[in-house]
């Protein structure tokens, strides 16, 4: 059952229903001519009070001097009319001629609003800060992800199923996964074969940024909700593991065969160590060349002790990424340095604002508490762990739109950032703050 | 006494009843409708990456020109090219191309005048050079989503052109080669930006038909 924390039960009412924004770009502004953004042979005329004063005769007069027709005036405002232009003029041709009229106050195209998509999730508008910064509702209008794309989650596991394990713990699947796709998963802690059960709520809340049910009228939404997970469980119940799990389990997902293709395009990997550890970690290293060989892009969180880069992120064939807060500020815990590639929303300050952290479903309790294997709410988390799962989905939903090289994947989330800190390429933000919609938009030939 | 003799008047050459109004050096006025292949020669490379290797495509024009003196002549025209591709990326010239499958679609409307001369041959046909400047329309288009982008521009257009007449009557037959160039209308942004290339002009081949006095 979906239970609500106290700060959310504390919170605003939420959005909700579909939001519309008004474009009314003025076309004479710059060379780029808004298509669709207005409607085509119209424009809005205000006149002067003292061109109102002569009535609908003299307004008619003006508006036809101007070249246009009168097609509406506004019942409410007085002198606000719709002008309709002749099929051989120009919506900029109109304004200029209106504008250099003394009796119109302004003139401007009749701009189109139209609705994004804005998931129904309740709590989508009131604590999802991050897709908003991410400008998501643009996003998903491009993209939400295909099913033939699977993310595999190498953490603590995900609560995925009902499974009654045989250390008599009864594990519940998380309730917003609705439709989700989950691959057949692979435990390597503790053998249970395809039961990755999540053991801390850590690998839960992530998978759920990549691909927690959206638009079903329940709880949050995930960034590529229409891809595929595959839970993949290498951490204990203390959020530890091994090289050798780890290496076993990113070969697990570079390994996974399914109707005779792979459909592992993305290893998302919020764990690591210190930067020292590289020296030991041959095992990690060896996988994730296997995997990078194989076409999987690869994607790791930089770590949380606001030192340097940890490793497997450290790696070059790994995107390495950072964390910022909802002001684009450098999470305070990041860790930095010239390794970091990009950085996302990872939350900050959740000890004085729970509001600040990352929202997604998990054990409620999570992450302040024991994990209870069977009761579910939204919570808040931080850190460079929540990072990375955004970047791991805005690789796959560039994989559904047709990016199939991962070094092209790569590319287009390191071009389209927008740059954060110092101009250019720093060690604090990397390339920058990724931007998904951007890196799905692609490249028209002047633009 | 030698008798005199006279000859009649020898014919006229063949050519100067060739051409209507019997102009030695063609028609005094033609207007033309055209139509050929516009080829992005100066951007075929980012042409081809959105146009998923084509490079040009169908134009459709037409023309009015005017005998200024001999066979000099002086016109104007316009040509229509439109071509439908989609959205990609790349990150360098002889990289990958990733298809997007947004649709994107290219209109260029050059306008232009031009000088020129004929060559008489003594026949119907009338090859000729010209040069000519004017501008062009550019209008770029994109669908992203339920999201639309257009751009659009004017630049300055040059032009030389060759080709032959063939007039019967009122009727003229042509083919015309032209070579473009629209310098600094691309290579701010897109793919035109990596392959360096700025400029949207290039090769064209017509076959004109027309009226011709």
């Amino acid at each position: 059952m979906l239970m609500k924390t106290t700060a959310l039960a504390l919170a605003l009412a939420a959005a909700g229903t579909a939001m519309v924004e008004l474009r009314a770009d003025d076309p004479a502004a710059s060379s780029r001519a808004a298509g669709s953004l207005y409607a085509p042979g119209e424009v809005l005329i205000q006149l002067t009070a003292a061109a109102q004063s002569g009535g609908d005769a003299r307004a008619e007069q003006l508006i036809r001097s101007g070249g246009g027709v009168p097609a509406r005036r506004s019942a409410f405002t007085g002198g606000f009319y719709l002008v309709e232009l002749d099929a051989k003029d120009s919506v900029e041709a109109a304004l200029r001629r209106f504008r250099a009229m003394v009796d119109v106050e302004y003139a401007v195209p009749n701009g189109i609003a139209r609705s994004f998509f804005t998931p129904n999730d309740p709590d989508f508008g009131l604590l999802q800060w991050n897709m908003r910064l991410l400008d998501m509702e643009r996003g998903w209008d491009i993209q939400r992800g295909s099913s033939a794309v699977a993310v595999a989650i190498v953490d603590s596991g995900v609560a995925f199923e009902d499974f009654l394990d045989p250390s008599g713990i009864l594990f519940r699947r998380a309730p917003d996964w609705a439709s989700a796709t989950f691959l057949t998963g692979f435990d390597a802690v503790y053998g249970r074969g395809t039961h990755a059960n999540d053991l801390t709520g850590h690998g839960t809340h992530v998978a759920s940024t990549v691909a927690e049910a959206t638009d079903n009228g329940l709880g949050v939404a995930g960034l590529a909700f229409g891809c595929g997970l595959v839970p993949i469980r290498v951490l204990n119940e203390l959020g530890t593991g091994t090289f050798f799990d780890i290496a076993e389990g990113i070969d697990y997902a570079t390994t996974l065969t399914q109707d005779g293709r792979r459909p592992v395009r993305v290893i998302n990997l919020s764990l690591g160590g210190p930067a020292e550890t590289q020296d030991v970690g041959d095992p990690v290293r060896r996988a994730i060349d296997r995997a990078v060989a194989a076409g999987i892009v690869v994607v790791a969180a930089t770590g949380n002790e606001n030192r340097a880069v940890g490793f497997p992120a450290l790696l070059p064939n790994v995107i390495a990424v950072g964390a910022v807060d909802r002001n684009k500020r450098r999470a305070s815990y990041s860790n930095f340095g010239p390794e970091v590639d990009v950085v996302a929303p990872g939350g900050d300050n959740i000890t004085s604002s729970l509001a600040d952290g990352i929202w997604q479903q998990s054990y409620a309790g999570f992450p302040f508490g024991p994990p209870s294997f069977q009761q579910f709410a939204l919570t808040p988390s931080q850190g460079t762990s929540m990072a990375a799962p955004h970047v791991a989905a805005t690789a796959a939903l560039l994989i559904s739109q047709g990016i199939d090289d991962p070094l092209l994947v790569r590319a287009a989330i390191e071009s389209t950032t927008e740059d954060l800190g110092s101009a250019g390429f720093d060690s604090q933000f990397g390339h920058g703050l990724i931007r998904p919609v951007e890196a799905l938009r692609g490249l028209g030939l002047s633009r | 006494m030698p008798e005199q003799t006279s000859r009649p008047p020898a014919e006229p050459p063949a050519r100067l009843a060739a051409t209507p109004d019997g102009d030695a050096e063609g028609p005094r006025f033609t207007i033309t409708l055209e139509g050929g292949y516009q080829d992005l020669t100066l951007a075929h490379r980012s042409a081809s990456a959105v146009f998923d290797g084509s490079r040009g495509g169908a134009a459709l024009g037409g023309s009015v020109r005017f005998t200024i003196f001999g066979g000099a002549f002086a016109g104007a025209g316009v040509r229509y090219f439109r071509k439908e591709g989609q959205r990609v990326f790349l990150t360098s010239v002889d990289g990958p191309i990733a298809f997007l499958g947004h649709p994107l679609e290219v209109r260029l409307i050059p306008v232009y005048g031009l000088v020129g001369y004929r060559f008489a041959t003594g026949a119907r046909f009338f090859p000729y050079l010209a040069v000519g400047a004017g501008v062009t329309l550019f209008r770029e288009r994109s669908t992203i989503g339920v999201e639309t982008e257009t751009i659009t521009s004017t630049e300055t257009t040059g032009l030389a052109a060759g080709g032959i007449d063939f007039v019967a009557g009122r009727l003229t037959l042509g083919l015309e080669a032209t070579w473009s160039t629209v310098p600094d209308s691309l290579g701010m942004g897109g793919v035109s930006a990596i392959y360096d290339e700025d400029d949207l002009g290039g090769f064209a081949v017509v076959m004109k038909i027309g009226y011709a006095r």
